[in-house]
């Protein structure tokens, strides 16, 4: 039964989300073989957005089903205050399915979205504000110039040919330790990288004073919550590999998708930025349940086996 | 850099949402006065919701900026499975700010929201689902009967309704027992409840399912399809909680042409801020049953490192021939594979 009057009906307004919600989607189930560093490189992206995010905003996390370590960190960061709005997910709905879920519910106008291994730098937000409130019907605008697919951003080289004032030039404008920063960290040999630079191509457009790349990647990138807001639901049966229909979509829909000139987000991996070499000394937890794995000498062979057989594998990269 | 593939990109399927999402909402900003059996009422809430699902539901708690004590709770209710996924926010952005985070993510077919001091009662949801079933263009049913009068949409629903010649419609006295509960639930005084003993309910029923359905609904419980809740949204969040900014649902349904129903029977019931009171006895027997939790085991364990010939052999196999490479990538992810199922 009620009794008395529920002191929540007096309270005459609620607190108003800021204009930009960053947004983080984790997923680290356990700290082991290709996840050894992730919670690392995770609380150094986080670190990093802090430290070199001069505008306002509300951080978002999505937790899609990590280990109880990274939920952990999760929840501390949440009671410091440092994250603002957190959700934390028993399973993992896949890419898509958290981005269902963070797009539609941003509380923001402005979406910032990142993988949890970005490193931000100074000015990434601002710059990328820029680029997305000047140029027209911009669909998502990434921090750092990158090369890739021409079909993805079809639309926006139509649009910069058939607009009077904007300039478009075609060529090999970015540096190669811009380039293959990029390409080496999504693990690209330097082989593969070489020939890519070598191949491939920028288009660099200005638009009044000011200028971008032709492009964008969906590991980081801004947006107006009310156009991706259009392009939900994104399927989301499977972990990974489903969300190049952001791209798709955006381009097919006549959306620009643009780069800034600067590197100021850092695709990490899965590594620690100071270290490359893969360490084989960590700690990992594990969540049991009731299964022939939960018998202790069996689960210690196996991850003993697992970890020497990813250190195995990726030591010939 | 990325060392290696991710693993999960390839080889591991997403979950699928429950066909029926479930989303309650909590704010208790400290357990003394009004909250101060808060965390007791939630625990009943809980594990009254999982004890009378008809099938498997995924449940979001959706916290609107509550103490330290309640966050702890909920948080040990996540770890050992009984939410499915948990909302934390540092502030409170409204019951209907809440409502708009709900009703534009939930990924179900079918979304439940519920206040956190609800008790829910056997055959609640069969007995909704079966309204949608049973009537065309239902927006929304709460599992229990709808006693206030001058809820917008009433009327037009049972215009709409009338219209129907499969449906009849009729004017009840509400049963004055679950009426005195009904007001006890809500600490409404014996004004009140004379008041509403007075009014007349409007009950559709199907002539041919034979299933009925009171006219109008309330904001404490509903249930309402996906699609729909996507229509409803964004909701003014102006307030705490105000009343006023629920009736907005009211309206919105209204307007897009959608039912407002619910069931006959108090399949939910208002528990209030207090577990004393009437229904202490079915209280009891919620707590006593509890709640089945899955069987969740940390622990912690540190790998041995050790470059030794073997690694090296292996290693130079690797790079020389893919045969050889494709294998142990193989073995890496099936190894994956347990060790990834074997942490869900």
């Amino acid at each position: 039964m009620r009794v008395g009057q529920n002191p929540a009906k007096s309270l005459q307004q609620v607190s108003k989300p800021k204009r930009v919600t960053v947004a983080v989607v984790t997923y680290i189930p356990f700290l082991s073989g290709y996840y050894a560093q992730s919670l690392d490189v995770l609380k150094l992206s986080l670190r990093s957005l802090r430290a070199n995010t001069t505008e306002s905003y509300d951080l978002l996390v999505f937790d899609n089903g990590s280990g109880e370590e990274t939920q952990s960190y999760l929840r501390d960061e949440y009671s410091k205050g440092n994250i603002q709005f957190l959700t934390l997910s028993e399973q993992n709905l896949g890419k898509g399915g958290a981005w269902n879920f963070v797009f539609s519910a941003a509380p923001g106008d402005i979406v910032a979205y990142a993988d949890s291994d970005i490193l931000f730098r100074e000015g990434w937000l601002s710059q990328s504000l820029e680029i997305l409130e000047s140029f027209p019907k911009v669909g998502m605008v990434t921090g750092r110039p990158l090369r890739s697919k021409e079909k993805y951003f079809s639309a926006t080289l139509n649009w910069a040919e058939q607009t009077d004032g904007v300039g478009v030039e075609k060529g090999q404008f970015l540096p190669w330790h811009v380039f293959s920063a990029h390409s080496l960290s999504c693990g690209v040999s330097l082989e593969q990288t070489e020939e890519w630079f070598q191949t491939s191509y920028d288009y660099r457009l200005s638009f009044g004073s000011l200028t971008a790349y032709a492009g964008a990647a969906h590991f980081q990138f801004v947006a107006k919550k009310n156009v991706l807001a259009s392009l939900l639901p994104f399927e989301m049966d499977k972990p990974m590999g489903q969300v190049r229909t952001l791209d798709e979509n955006l381009n097919e829909k006549g959306y620009l998708r643009l780069m800034i000139s600067d590197p100021l987000v850092v695709h990490m991996g899965n590594v620690m930025p100071a270290q490359a070499e893969v360490s084989a000394s960590i700690d990992y937890i594990q969540k049991t349940r009731n299964t022939l794995w939960k018998w202790p000498p069996l689960k210690k062979m196996l991850l003993y086996f697992y970890n020497r057989i990813f250190q195995i594998y990726f030591s010939t990269k | 850099m990325r060392i290696g593939s991710n693993p999960v990109k390839k080889r591991l399927q997403a979950y699928s949402p429950k066909r029926i999402g479930v989303a309650s909402i909590t704010f208790v900003p400290f357990l003394d006065g009004y909250f101060k059996e808060a965390l007791d009422v939630i625990d009943v809430h809980l594990h009254s919701l999982r004890q009378t699902v008809a099938e498997d539901i995924d449940l979001l708690v959706f916290d609107n900026g509550s103490c330290d004590e309640l966050k702890e709770f909920l948080t040990t209710q996540h770890h050992s499975g009984v939410i499915d996924w948990l909302f934390l926010s540092k502030q409170n952005l409204g019951k209907t700010g809440a409502l708009n985070w709900i009703f534009s993510a939930m990924p179900n077919e079918f979304i439940v929201f519920t206040d956190s001091d609800v008790l829910f009662r056997p055959g609640w949801m069969q007995r909704s689902l079966e309204i949608f079933d049973s009537f065309d263009q239902v927006g929304i049913v709460s599992a229990q009967p709808a006693f206030f009068d001058g809820i917008p949409g009433v009327a037009e629903a049972a215009k709409q309704l009338a219209e129907n010649k499969a449906v009849q419609i009729s004017d009840e006295q509400p049963d004055p027992g679950i009426l005195a509960e009904y007001c006890d639930g809500i600490g409404a005084s014996d004004d009140v409840y004379q008041r509403l003993l007075q009014n007349r309910l409007k009950v559709a029923t199907n002539q041919t399912s034979g299933v009925g359905a009171v006219v109008g609904t309330t904001h404490m419980q509903f249930m309402l399809r996906r699609e729909l809740a996507r229509k409803l949204v964004p909701l003014p969040a102006t307030m705490a909680l105000d009343p006023a900014d629920d009736f907005d649902i009211n309206r919105r349904m209204e307007a897009l042409g959608y039912l407002q129903l619910s069931l006959p029977d108090p399949l939910v019931y208002h528990l209030g801020n207090s577990l004393k009171g009437r229904n202490t006895a079915e209280v009891d027997q919620v707590r006593l049953k509890g709640v089945t939790s899955l069987n969740i085991t940390d622990s912690t364990e540190t790998s041995i490192r050790r470059d030794g010939f073997l690694k090296t052999l292996l290693s130079k196999a690797a790079a020389r021939s893919s045969t050889i490479n494709r294998f142990i990538q193989r073995i890496y992810s099936l190894l994956f594979d347990v060790l990834y199922s074997d942490s869900k």
